[in-house]
Parts: structure tokens; C-alpha cells; sequence
């Protein structure tokens, strides 16, 4: 039994060590806000924090989990109240078909956490979840709308 | 590199030679299936409209009435790509000697042809029931009549939605 | 305003719900054998449910992949119905009540661009009947004569004597009005919610994760299947040997699927998955094995020149006015194979018993979904169900085939009771995709003496999407799609100039993969053919790129509407500094007439798109904030299959498996979209597609004003430019 701490909730799951954590959320604990897209890390979609560290959850074998704080999307809000990465992509419209979003607001609560001004020097840098709608400018508006009031 | 086409040309019709339950095909596949060059281009005629399938049927029945009734249609009402389209018709009526089904005619209104397939009956047939595949080209409804022995006529249909759709501009 | 897929009284919660958190309270998914309503009460008609507290209900046909449609749609309805769109929520009815109800809803099918264009007068007709029926209902409870009753925000007025009631208190009399036949609609100059940028219904959801696609279905009692089928398309599976897995932990059952497939079905998808990998699999290829990229460029560049062209358009006399020309021009494009990649891979999950047949899906054409599922089953229509969920992506994958809903069924047949979903792979996704078709392009253009375009000749060769899809629409052996933006007139996708003498023709080409309709489908690569070489003639006349186009433009004032918006946003001819440089298109498709202006900065190998300004105008605007995103949401898509994309194939398979090798822009690539919306009224244009097609010339074209070099094969990671 493997003993997970997920949004503060403590979580025993039956799941082989190296089986990834992305799949213990979704399919075992049956969280599914946090996305499969493509099981290599190479889109985001699956962005979990992990001890606050924005980290794609189909690479990491669940036993390196243990221990851990784990963030996933439905954990975001306190208390009914969206945090302002949800509460910006709300008030620009941000989604489309929303697939993607849950990585990439989990992957813009990171970076914002590290560098509440984040420059687009920093968001080109850092934001690399692959977006298949194309929502980048709003998303780029959106995370200016935070960092103006930081 | 390129695998040969198969294009099926319609069979020939062949009218009332069989008795006894005998079919008649004018079964029309008219596409080319498979991957590869088409090696010919083959002419087809416009498609069926609503007004060629009323004339068709009316080149059949004359000046005689048709009443809706006895002729029973079942087919999917939604079908994926409509390549090949499970029919049956049933008709009401004892089958006697001085009472029969004499035909079963399918008619619809989009296919290349409007007269799809005719079959023939006689006293001996034990039942007025046909059972096929067809094809449709698109969305639309399906009219079978059946010629009585004593010269009426009766009909029955069915709508079919073909739901295999293109993402494509309207081309009509 | 949260979404609840549709609940019948029998309803589970779902499983594990200790643990959940993150999902809405009261969650429901339908599950059991009663097919009864399962759709919200009271209902006014077909379209609207009005609660007792206010709450609007809109049913919604149509499917929901991002591209806005939903709410779109919702605002239709409640502009004819004049609720109060705080008050609107939505809910998606299945295909199987529609058949049941006598297809009330119409068509279920979404792409083309036609969700709105195709639905828009039945929904607001759906609209107002239903307040025309509320109104009937308050009238008759007072008892006055209904003209003298006004409807406005949800509540209805008797003018005469100030008397009001709130459309829930008249929505169960409502119903019981006899429907009216007659429905008049508002004129557009009257509308308040149509043509409103307003907040789509779905995003909430979509922020909190709460949002359920097909891959998040779960049901009580259900496992998971993964699945293969033959890396070669059209090749078939010789053997498997499932006794090397099946001692292993969670896996239940090794299944066959027809004579292409192989699935393991296990409690978890990862042991699924990886059960499946570590099963020896023997595969039959098939004569597809023997194409390549090599051999497919080969075949398709014999169409170029070969006397089998199926004609699309003709004007004149091409050959006589080649053949008098005093310059001709010609030049050859190659566009590939594109995949969908939908960010959601392909996925259903089924529940199959003797008696019902019941399937959850993320699908674009929910009747098609409920056609396929009855065919791979064996029962018949009213036996069998599908819910439509979310879609992580549609794009085209999951309007034509419903393969991923074949599949899944023909596994749940082979254990009936059990719900199992089966999921894809991305490697499965990319390497059995239904692809944008390969073509190549050769065009042979003539002037005049005074530089006059007299004679144009396009030469299409390569696949034809109707011919691998659905051969029954083709046209005497032609498929009309092949054409988009070159129709000689018409309201969908019509050439921008006026050329004396006109040929346009295809040389049907079908290698072995599957085509299918991609995002803008064929107007993609053909307004690249089209724009791209129209600069090569301004070029070759040393004529201003903008300059040359009006002049064969004066018999298309829409198209040049739209280019002439995008040249005056977009700076063209203000001086730019070397190394940059800006490029044009316009094009007709989907019924809208869309341009573009793109600027870019080229330094070595490495592009910057700095900016592109795009008009559309698609006659009318629903929502013009979703038009907006929808544009550059389709740049997007475009561009990425421009620089990073394009299907290599190799011994007849797929060679790009997921995203390291098939690349997808990112946000550092984005250039800066601006979006003129232009609707001039009088038509409905599609929004979803059409625009995707002009950035991709336009940025072309912008690069050779940079460089001086002209790129005519695709993609452009294979010419040694890279997007930055």
C-alpha cells in the first residue's frame, strides 16, 4: 500500500511503485481534472505540483509521490474561492475545448508562485504545455492581468 | 504502387423470369472502393430526386390508386455511411391462389437510380417477404409497393438517416 | 451554471467518491437499464425547460470541442426566447432521443463550420416558439387576449393593466399549449444577445478541472481496455500470444477485435497498457507496407502532368490562352499528410448486454456514434445509446469515422455487462489517424504582353478525402471537396479573381492511409497554391503584391473587403527593416471571406512571426469575442502544421508517434493576432475553420519578402526554417 497526501487528503492506494502517478489520480483515486495527453511530458497536460514544484505527473513513478505534498487541479481553490489564475482565465474567456487547461493553469500557478512579475521573456521560457486550440494570446493576456498587480 | 480498382457496373435487369420468389436485382453499388488510380471514369446520371422517384413510381402504377397499408418496411433508422444497408420488406396477404402479392417494388428518393430493386411473387411463395442489403447515398426515405394480384396497389415507408457526414462546404 | 450530464432517477454516484474532492457534488452519470427521460423537467418544447426557479434549461444538439458552439447556440435560443441570460444553463440530449423523438433536435453532426450556420434558424425558431407558448400560457391564466402580453427578460407583462408572471410559474402550462406553426423571429437589428461577446457557459468548469471529456467517464463496476491495431493501414494481425501476459496482476481478458486488432482489458489502464507493450503481437502488413514518403511523392508527381484530371473549374479556353500567352510562369507546391492530434486521444467506453447497448464519448456526430455502435453490436437503434460528453478536441477526428466507438464496442461485446472503456495510446492516436490528405500542385499561369494574368492552369494531384471516406458523395468519380476556394462562384468557397481562362483539376491519387477531414479541410494547402503563387506572378510583374490581386478583384467585393481590412491594419507598405517583411492572403471558405497580413522577421534559418492581422467576415457574428478566438486559435493549428508538422511515412507506417517528433507550437511561437470582425449581414459564414487557411500563405508570402526565397514544399522543418 502506498500512502498519498493529495490536497491535503491522505490517500492508501494498491498500485505497482513504478506505475505513474498521473494514472494512481486519475484512475485509482479517480481524480480526473489532471489530463493524459501523451505519457512522454512533452505537452503539460498532466502537470501536477509536488511540493509546489509544477511537475508532469506521467513521468513520476507514484512510490517517488510518497511522502510528498500533492497539488492537483480540484485542489487550487480554498474554500469555493478560485485562486487568481482561475479567477484571470475566467475573466478573459480563456478556454476552449479546456483539455489542456488544468496542466497549464497548474504550469502558470508555478511559475507565478516563483516570479509573481513574470516578464514574456520568463512566460516564453518557462510555459511550454502545448496548447491544441491555440489559446496562447489570451493565456499571455490573462497572466499579464495577474503580474500588472503584483 | 497503385492497387487496381474494382468498379462494380450494374447487372443487368432481368424481369419476371423467376416465379416463385425469384429476385430480381438492379442493384446499383456505383463507387469506387479501395485506394488506388481510378482507371476509368465512369458516367453516372444525376441522382434521384423525390420528383424521379414519383415519376418512377407513377411509370409503375399507371393511373391507378396506391393505398398505405400492408407493406411493411424495417430498416436501421440511422445508418454509419449507408454502404450497406439492411432491408426488409413484409407484405400483408394470404397467399392464396385468387390472393396474392404479385411484386415488391423499393424505391427511393437519392440513390442514382430511383427504382432500386423489384422482386416477384406468386401464389406458392408462402409469404410476401424480401430481405436484402442496399445502399443509400444520403439521409432519405424509402417507399416499397406491392402489386396485388387483383391489380391494386399498396405501399408503405421508412425515413433512414445516413449519419456518416462530410466537414465539408455545401456543395449543392 | 456547472453542467451535470443527464441523470435519470436511477442514477449512481460515482465511485470512490470519499476520495473526490475535486468533482462536483452530486455528479451523476446515467447507468442501468431504463432508457427513461433523462433529460431536465418541466420542458416548454423540445429546445427549453424553464424551472420553477428560473432556471433556463437549453438543450444543445450540437457538440462542444472548444470551438464555442455551445454557447453560441444557447445565445440563440434565449435571444428568441428573451430570458435573462444569467439564468441560462444547458444540457446536450443523445442521439438516441432524437431518433425516439423523431429527430426534433435535427442534426447532431458538428464541423464544416456548421453548428451555428446549419441550426440557427431551427434553434431560434426553437426559442420563440417556446416564449410564444409562456406567453400563450400567462394570457390564458388571466385570461386576456394574447396581444396584449409582451415577453421581455423572462418576464411577461400584461400591458394593460401592468400585470407580470415570471416564466417559470407558466412553464408546466406552457408545455400544454398547442405549439405554434407560425414563428416569427426577430430582426437581427433587434437583437441583445446575439452578436454580444459574452462569456461562454463552459468555462467555469473547465478552470476547476471539473469538466467531463470522454477519457473521465467512470462507471461503477468498469474496466479498462488498451488497444492495437496493425501499424500499417490495412494490414490485419496474424497472431498474439496472450498467455505471456495474462498471469499478470489486474489483467482479465486478451480480445481480438475484428481481423485488425488486439486488446488487453485489465482493472487499471495502466496495466492495460503495459500489459499490451509486453505482449508478442504478430502483424500481417499488407501491400501498404510497400509505400514511403519517396514512393507516394513519385506516384502523386505523375498526376501532375497525366491526362486523367477530373475538372473542378473551367472558364475560357486554359490552353488556348497558354498557348497565346507572352510569359508563362509555372511553378510545383507539395503539401503532406497532417494529423489531428487532438489533445484528448481517442477514446470511448461501452457497455454492451443482449438487451442495450450503451456508449460514452467525446464524438462530433452523435447520430453517426449511436449508427456505428448499433452496426458493431448487432441490435438494433433503440436498443442502443450514446452520451456525448466534452470533447478534449475535435478538429474533424470525431466527425466522419466513429472508429474509436467501433472498437470500443466490439470489446465490450466480448464481455457483456461490464463497462469498459477503452483508451488509445498518443502513439495509437498519431499513427492511426484519418490524416489531412497528401497532395501536390502544379500551376502553370500565363501573361499578356502587359502583364495581364489571361490564363491560369492548377493541377492538382493527390488524395481525395470522399473517395477514402465516403465514396457514395463522389460526382461522377470526382470528389467536388478537392476544389474548396477554387469554385467559380457560390456562397461557400468561391476564388477571389477573375481569370479569362481557368482550369482547375484533379489527378486522384489514394495512397494507403486513411484521409479524413481535417480543420479547414482542403482549402488549406489550396490557398497556399492559390496565394502563395499569386505572389509569384505580382513578383514576376514586379507589381506590388496588394496591386496585383485588386486588379483581378473587382468582381469580388467581399473578398476584397476582407483583404483591403487587413493591408490598411496591417501596414502594408510602411517600410520594415531588412530581414523582415510582410505577405498577404485572402480566401472564401465556409461560407466567410477571410484574409490576412503577417509580418515576420527571418534571421539565418530561424522565423519570427512578429504579427498577424486577420478580417473575417462571416455575416453575421454570434459571438465576435469566441470569432476572435477562434481565429487565432486556428493560426494556431496552421502554422504549427506549416513549420513543425507534416506525416512521414515509411514501410508503409506512421513514422511520428507523439509530440517529441510531431512538434506543436508553443506559446513562445505566438505571434500577436489581431481580429477585425466584419459581418456584413445577409449570409452565414462558418467561423470554426475557415481562417485557419489564410495564415500559413500569408506568413509564406512574408518570408519571401524577407529573403528573397520562395518556399514551395511543406513543411518547413524540412527546408531548414524553424519557428522561434
Amino acid at each position: 500500500m502506498l500512502h498519498l497526501t493529495i490536497n491535503g487528503t491522505s490517500h492508501d492506494v494498491d498500485a505497482e511503485p513504478d506505475t505513474p502517478l498521473l494514472w494512481v489520480i486519475r484512475d485509482t483515486i479517480g481524480m480526473t481534472g489532471t489530463k493524459y495527453g501523451c505519457g512522454i511530458q512533452q505537452c503539460g497536460a498532466c502537470t501536477v505540483h509536488i511540493d509546489g514544484v509544477a511537475t508532469r505527473s506521467c513521468g513520476m513513478p507514484v512510490s517517488l509521490a510518497v511522502g510528498k505534498q500533492i497539488t492537483t487541479i480540484e485542489g487550487l481553490a480554498q474554500n469555493g474561492t478560485l485562486n487568481a489564475v482561475q479567477q484571470a482565465w475566467i475573466d478573459h474567456d480563456v478556454p476552449q475545448c479546456g483539455y489542456c487547461q488544468s496542466g497549464m493553469i497548474m504550469a502558470v500557478t508555478a511559475l507565478l508562485k516563483k516570479k509573481p512579475k513574470a516578464t514574456d521573456a520568463d512566460i516564453d521560457r518557462e510555459l511550454t504545455n502545448i496548447c491544441r486550440c491555440g489559446t496562447y494570446q489570451q493565456i499571455r493576456a490573462a497572466i499579464h492581468s495577474i503580474t500588472a498587480k503584483a | 504502387m497503385a492497387v487496381a480498382n474494382k468498379t462494380i457496373t450494374p447487372a443487368s435487369p432481368s424481369h419476371g423470369a423467376e416465379k416463385d420468389g425469384g429476385i430480381s436485382r438492379r442493384e446499383i453499388f456505383g463507387a469506387i472502393v479501395g485506394a488506388g488510380v481510378i482507371a476509368a471514369i465512369r458516367v453516372e446520371p444525376a441522382l434521384a430526386t423525390t420528383q424521379s422517384m414519383q415519376a418512377a413510381i407513377r411509370d409503375l402504377v399507371g393511373e391507378a390508386k396506391v393505398t398505405k397499408g400492408k407493406v411493411h418496411i424495417d430498416v436501421p433508422a440511422l445508418v454509419d455511411n449507408g454502404n450497406t444497408v439492411p432491408l426488409t420488406v413484409d407484405v400483408e396477404s394470404p397467399m392464396t391462389a385468387t390472393d396474392y402479392v404479385k411484386t415488391i417494388h423499393i424505391f427511393n428518393e437519392k440513390n442514382p437510380l430511383p427504382n432500386v430493386i423489384n422482386a416477384y411473387f406468386g401464389p406458392r411463395s408462402g409469404r410476401a417477404k424480401l430481405s436484402t442489403r442496399f445502399r443509400l447515398a444520403d439521409t432519405q426515405t424509402v417507399t416499397a409497393i406491392a402489386e396485388m394480384s387483383d391489380g391494386s396497389f399498396w405501399s408503405g415507408s421508412a425515413d433512414v438517416v445516413v449519419t456518416l457526414q462530410a466537414c465539408l462546404e455545401n456543395l449543392d | 451554471m456547472n453542467y451535470q450530464p443527464k441523470f435519470d432517477r436511477r442514477s449512481f454516484i460515482v465511485a470512490s467518491a470519499a476520495a473526490v474532492s475535486g468533482l462536483s457534488v452530486g455528479f451523476h452519470i446515467p447507468f442501468g437499464d431504463e432508457a427513461d427521460a433523462a433529460l431536465s423537467e418541466p420542458e416548454v418544447n423540445a429546445w427549453v425547460v424553464v424551472k420553477p426557479d428560473e432556471t433556463v434549461v437549453i438543450r444543445v444538439a450540437r457538440s462542444e470541442m472548444g470551438q464555442g458552439t455551445l454557447t453560441g447556440l444557447c445565445q440563440m435560443v434565449a435571444e428568441e426566447l428573451d430570458c435573462q441570460w444569467s439564468k441560462v444553463t444547458y444540457e446536450f440530449p443523445t442521439p438516441g432521443e432524437n431518433v425516439a423523438r423523431k429527430r426534433v433536435w435535427g442534426d447532431f453532426f458538428t464541423a464544416g463550420s456548421q453548428g451555428i450556420r446549419s441550426s440557427n434558424q431551427l434553434v431560434r425558431k426553437g426559442g420563440a416558439a417556446a416564449r410564444m407558448m409562456l406567453v400563450q400560457a400567462a394570457a390564458n391564466q388571466w385570461k386576456v387576449p394574447v396581444s396584449e402580453c409582451v415577453a421581455s427578460a423572462g418576464t411577461i407583462t400584461h400591458q394593460p393593466s401592468n400585470r407580470t408572471i415570471t416564466y417559470g410559474k407558466v412553464a408546466s402550462a406552457a408545455a400544454e399549449v398547442e405549439p405554434p406553426t407560425d414563428i416569427p423571429l426577430k430582426d437581427p437589428k433587434d437583437w441583445t444577445i446575439i452578436g454580444k461577446g459574452l462569456k461562454r457557459l463552459d468555462t467555469p468548469d473547465k478552470t476547476q478541472g471539473k469538466t467531463i471529456y470522454g477519457i473521465d467517464i467512470r462507471l461503477p463496476g468498469m474496466l479498462y481496455a488498451s488497444f492495437k491495431a496493425c501499424p500499417v493501414n490495412g494490414g490485419k494481425i496474424k497472431s498474439f500470444n496472450a498467455a505471456k501476459i495474462t498471469g499478470r496482476k489486474g489483467v482479465t481478458k486478451v480480445v481480438q477485435v475484428e481481423d485488425y486488432g488486439v486488446a488487453v482489458i485489465a482493472d487499471s489502464w495502466w496495466r492495460a497498457k503495459t500489459a499490451l507493450d509486453a505482449m508478442p503481437i504478430a502483424w500481417d502488413n499488407g501491400p501498404g507496407a510497400k509505400d514511403s514518403d519517396e514512393s507516394i511523392a513519385a506516384w502523386l508527381k505523375q498526376g501532375l502532368d497525366s491526362d486523367d484530371g477530373l475538372v473542378g473549374n473551367k472558364g475560357g479556353d486554359v490552353k488556348a490562352g497558354l498557348a497565346s500567352a507572352a510569359k508563362t510562369v509555372e511553378a510545383v507546391y507539395a503539401y503532406p499528410y497532417q494529423a489531428h492530434a487532438t489533445m484528448e486521444p481517442q477514446n470511448a467506453t461501452a457497455r454492451y448486454t443482449p438487451d442495450r447497448c450503451e456508449v460514452w464519448c467525446s464524438t462530433q456526430n452523435g447520430e453517426a456514434a449511436l449508427a456505428t455502435a448499433s452496426e458493431a453490436c448487432g441490435l438494433p437503434v433503440p436498443k442502443c445509446e450514446v452520451y456525448k460528453t466534452f470533447l478534449g478536441g475535435g478538429f474533424g477526428r470525431r466527425a466522419t469515422s466513429q472508429d474509436f466507438v467501433r472498437v470500443a464496442v466490439l470489446i465490450a461485446k466480448q464481455m457483456p455487462g461490464t463497462p469498459i472503456k477503452t483508451l488509445w495510446t498518443r502513439e495509437e492516436d498519431m499513427t492511426h489517424d484519418w490524416y489531412h490528405p497528401v497532395t501536390q500542385c502544379k500551376i502553370t499561369a500565363g501573361l499578356d504582353k502587359d502583364n495581364n494574368l489571361v490564363a491560369i492552369h492548377y493541377r492538382i494531384s493527390g488524395q481525395s478525402i470522399l473517395a477514402g471516406v465516403m465514396p457514395a458523395r463522389l460526382q461522377n468519380g470526382k470528389d467536388p471537396a478537392t476544389f474548396s476556394g477554387f469554385y467559380p462562384g457560390g456562397e461557400e468557397a468561391a476564388y477571389p479573381y477573375t481569370v479569362p481562362n481557368i482550369l482547375v483539376d484533379h489527378s486522384m491519387r489514394n495512397p494507403h492511409l486513411h484521409p479524413g477531414f481535417w480543420r479547414g479541410v482542403n482549402i488549406n494547402h489550396n490557398a497556399i497554391y492559390i496565394e502563395s503563387f499569386m505572389d509569384e506572378l505580382a513578383k514576376e510583374v514586379g507589381m506590388d503584391a496588394l496591386e496585383f490581386r485588386r486588379k483581378l478583384m473587382t468582381k469580388h467585393p467581399l473578398h476584397l473587403a476582407s483583404l483591403n481590412a487587413v493591408a490598411e491594419k496591417g501596414d502594408w507598405g510602411k517600410p520594415l527593416p531588412a530581414g523582415s517583411g510582410r505577405g498577404l492572403a485572402v480566401a472564401m471558405a465556409f461560407g466567410s471571406y477571410v484574409a490576412a497580413c503577417a509580418e515576420v522577421t527571418v534571421d539565418g534559418n530561424k522565423v519570427k512571426i512578429n504579427r498577424i492581422v486577420a478580417a473575417t467576415n462571416p455575416g453575421y457574428g454570434v459571438n465576435p469575442a469566441q470569432i476572435e478566438r477562434q481565429v487565432a486559435g486556428s493560426f494556431v493549428y496552421g502554422l504549427t502544421a506549416l513549420f513543425m508538422g507534416g506525416i512521414d511515412v515509411k514501410g508503409g507506417r506512421v513514422e511520428q508517434e507523439n509530440f517529441n517528433t510531431y512538434q506543436m507550437m508553443k506559446i513562445r511561437h505566438m505571434p500577436k493576432v489581431e481580429v477585425t470582425v466584419m459581418p456584413s449581414g445577409g449570409f452565414w459564414g462558418g467561423v470554426g475553420e475557415p481562417t485557419i487557411c489564410v495564415a500559413a500563405p500569408a506568413v509564406l508570402n512574408a518570408i519571401t519578402a524577407a529573403t528573397g526565397k520562395r518556399y514551395r514544399t511543406f513543411p518547413l522543418r524540412k527546408q531548414g526554417l524553424t519557428l522561434v
